[in-house]
């Protein structure tokens, strides 16, 4: 048996529970989407919604378009995945979670352009997903960290609308920052 | 500003080939990330592209009509989308920038970010940080700059009648002068409702004590201390804890009973490195999580009565005694261990005593020898550094992760594997020659080739076969030959971990000299990883934010296929002359040898560039 195996990953051919719960999320433009029901769950809305038992036939998330939703659910897979079934042994002592082993697909995950890591922020919120929310906020986040003013507001397209009287009265309202 | 756009206007009339992409520059509105996201020099140019940008809308606006200004203005009002989250989306992000200063810059972007800044409130204060950015001069009234600069935040913040959520207070340098500024602090922002505190004090002689008021705080869900002193004080009633880091901290006895009993709500137990704790008894938690000891000296007794306990971690020193009681906590998932003085009795009598077990991890527990471990719900198990076991009969039937460290391999398990990955790290006490094929060696290596029989079934697992300075990734589990060396890394990757993660993380971490690929002819996994290794670019414009921790591509100097044939007589490179020998040859085998900078040396290029960017 000479296997060729190849190595790009393959959707998981060895299920382990061959009969795992589905569950459909319908986005705003009409795109159903079937996702393990577990994976589903890692979207706390979702999770109240499947709790209640208000969830019949499809879930509608009208906040939510299509190509960001396929982008959520490749992210709650992965993740789901990860937290399933190794977690990474290092001493924990004060952190309130554990250090994250996706980093690096992180960072890939996040290398969008800003429409879409700013949909992303809004539908980690809105699903209230709290991994993917921390992470696109801190994508921004760094987007900010160590610039001026001026080029925070370049790369976020920010207006500056201050009179040159008002922008002197916050800067010195704030001076112990801006020195 | 003005010279550096006078200085750009002049280099325009050489970059005629860039003209075109300027004008492009103008109307599309849409930057990706990506082309944001440039190492230093490159965002260099970037900048004074969009310099050239802005000059030239100057320029054109003087002639361009009011209607076609306001279609400007609105394009780039209409693509400003930060401002239009909500606003405690916003001061989430802000919660990521460490540096406070950063995030009260923010105040200056525009109206609105004014009100948001106001809004915001996560007060870190690091008196290292802060103290830095005072001259040489200064030196004698460091310790005033700093208190001056918490008194005007804090007094700034409270104008706006604010609430507090965290205060972060990081003391590098204590001494009692300090001590009534740090309680007036606090009283403030526990006045304020002060939701979490972070204080750290770096430990020196003198322990800062902690005010009393912080214990009648009713609205404080997060306390973490480091190298502060709890002394006893009667009245504590904090209704709302949830959870409690105590790291460094000398406490006393009464004052955690106290604790314990008046915080029904307490999620988060952790005690590191703490003393003057001699017996942690905890019960009446109903929404106790997670219990965590770390060495704390002098702790006799531990007894925990958790009903709904998930997690519980406990790391002592051989010296340290302590008998530890968890019988009533009876939906453990989670379980680590690190006891050098828990017998084989005492821990079978544990085990049986939380059937859901999920997660269990046995570090140092120099006192096992053998031992069963039989679970339906075992996950995930650890054995490290578990000196002198001799047999473990691992009967886990759900078992995904397994991980080992130590010399020999006392483990076996009794009955067919689902294992989909595992990690074994052989350290042999002594140094065995290359060649050494004694008894002992001959037993290891059996069991080893027996253990990887039994997961060749699996489909799509790969090996990972790691030594100092080399590489093999084994794309089937069938016919492996080891190394006759001992002090192997193995690892077993599962099915459903890609290539690219796989490559980058072994890149990323280990920086080898020799890296192998043995797969059946057949395979697509060759091409993939030549693929990856020979055509990764010459400036990777990855990994621009993280200045520390880039990665591989950023180090790789160079990369050169290693014919396995041809590399005979090399004495450094054990491995290749024993690749050619073995039987694996018959697949297909590629050996890239790389080249890699020195970490160092690249750290500080990087240093530099950020300097003269």
């Amino acid at each position: 048996m000479a296997s060729s195996s190849t190595s790009v990953v393959v959707s998981n051919k060895e299920k382990e529970n061959k009969n795992t719960k589905k569950v459909t999320l319908k986005s705003s433009d009409g795109e159903s989407f079937e996702v393990d029901e577990s994976v589903a769950m890692e979207s706390q809305t979702i999770k109240h919604i499947i709790e209640d038992g208000c969830a019949n036939n499809e879930i509608p998330l009208p906040n939510v378009t299509s190509g960001i939703l396929s982008r959520v659910i490749e992210y709650c897979k992965k993740h789901k995945e990860a937290a399933g079934e190794s977690e990474p042994s290092v001493t924990s002592y004060t952190s309130n979670s554990t250090t994250n082993p996706l980093t690096e697909w992180d960072t890939e995950f996040v290398k969008v352009d800003q429409n879409t890591l700013f949909d992303l922020i809004l539908a980690a919120n809105y699903l209230d997903i709290k991994g993917l929310l921390d992470l696109t906020c801190k994508t921004v986040a760094d987007m900010m960290k160590g610039k001026t003013p001026q080029e925070i507001r370049e790369t976020f397209h920010i207006k500056n609308d201050y009179t040159p009287e008002e922008e002197a009265e916050v800067r010195k309202e704030n001076q112990w920052a801006f020195e | 500003m003005l010279r550096r756009a006078l200085q750009k206007s002049s280099r325009k009339k050489m970059c005629m080939g860039e003209k075109k992409k300027d004008s492009i520059c103008v109307d599309e509105r849409t930057i990706p990330m990506d082309l944001v996201s440039q190492t230093p020099s490159v965002c260099g140019k970037r900048r004074r592209r969009s310099f050239n940008t802005i000059n030239k809308t100057i320029g054109q606006r003087r002639k361009l009509s009011e209607e076609h200004l306001d279609k400007l203005d609105q394009r780039v009002e209409s693509k400003d989308l930060i401002t239009q989250l909500p606003e405690y989306i916003i001061h989430h992000i802000l919660s990521f920038l460490d540096d406070t200063k950063d995030a009260a810059r923010t105040s200056i972007l525009s109206r609105k970010w004014r009100h948001i800044w106001t809004s915001f409130s996560v007060l870190i204060f690091d008196q290292h940080k802060i103290q830095q950015q005072v001259g040489r001069q200064d030196i004698r009234n460091m310790k005033k700059v700093f208190t001056d600069f918490v008194d005007n935040s804090l007094k700034n913040h409270l104008e706006r009648k604010l609430s507090i959520q965290k205060l972060v207070l990081h003391i590098t340098r204590y001494d009692l002068e300090l001590a009534p500024h740090m309680e007036q602090w606090i009283n403030i922002a526990i006045e304020n409702n002060m939701k979490e505190l972070d204080l750290h004090v770096v430990k020196k002689s003198k322990r800062y004590k902690l005010p009393p008021t912080i214990f009648a705080s009713k609205t404080i869900t997060g306390l973490r201390l480091h190298g502060c002193m709890l002394k006893s004080h009667c009245n504590i009633k904090l209704p709302k804890l949830q959870k409690l880091y105590l790291r460094k901290v000398f406490v006393d006895q009464q004052i955690i009973d106290n604790l314990i009993s008046s915080c029904p709500l307490i999620e988060d137990l952790r005690f590191i490195h703490c003393t003057g704790l001699k017996v942690l008894r905890v019960s009446g938690l109903l929404k106790l999580d997670r219990v965590e000891v770390h060495h704390c000296h002098g702790l006799e007794e531990i007894e925990v009565k958790a009903p709904n306990l998930q997690t519980f971690w406990y790391c002592g020193k051989e010296s340290m005694h302590c008998k530890i009681d968890l019988v009533a906590c009876v939906s453990l998932k989670r379980l680590t261990l690190e006891d050098g003085n828990m017998t084989d009795e005492m821990f079978q009598d544990r085990l049986a005593s939380f059937p859901f077990l999920e997660k269990l991890d046995l570090s140092k527990c120099n006192k096992l020898k053998n031992i069963t471990i039989s679970s339906v719900w075992l996950r995930r198990l650890v054995l490290r550094g578990c000196k002198n076991l001799v047999e473990a009969d691992i009967d886990a039937p759900n078992l995904f992760s397994f991980e080992f460290k130590g010399d020999k391999m006392p483990f076996s398990f009794s009955n067919p594997l689902s294992l989909k990955e595992a990690k074994f790290s052989f350290e042999p006490v002594h140094i065995r020659s290359y060649n050494h094929h004694g008894g002992e060696d001959a037993l290891w290596f059996a069991r080893l080739r027996k253990l990887l029989e039994k997961l060749k079934h699996s489909n799509g697992l790969k090996l990972v076969v790691r030594s100092r300075k080399n590489v093999i990734i084994h794309e089937n589990l069938e016919e492996i030959l080891l190394p006759p060396q001992s002090d192997l890394k193995l690892e077993i990757i599962k099915p459903s971990m890609g290539l690219e993660d796989l490559l980058d993380n072994l890149l990323r971490t280990w920086h080898p000299e020799i890296l192998s690929v043995v797969s059946s002819p057949s395979s697509e996994f060759p091409k993939l990883v030549h693929e990856k290794m020979m055509h990764r670019g010459e400036n990777p414009n990855c990994c621009t934010y993280n200045t520390r921790n880039k990665c591989w591509r950023h180090f790789l100097k160079g990369v050169k296929i290693e014919n396995v044939e041809a590399a005979a007589g090399k004495r450094t490179f054990g491995w290749i002359p024993w690749l050619k020998s073995s039987p694996t040859v018959l697949h297909q085998t590629i050996s890239y040898r790389l080249s890699w900078e020195s970490v160092e040396r690249m750290l500080s290029k990087w240093r530099m560039m950020r300097l003269y960017a």
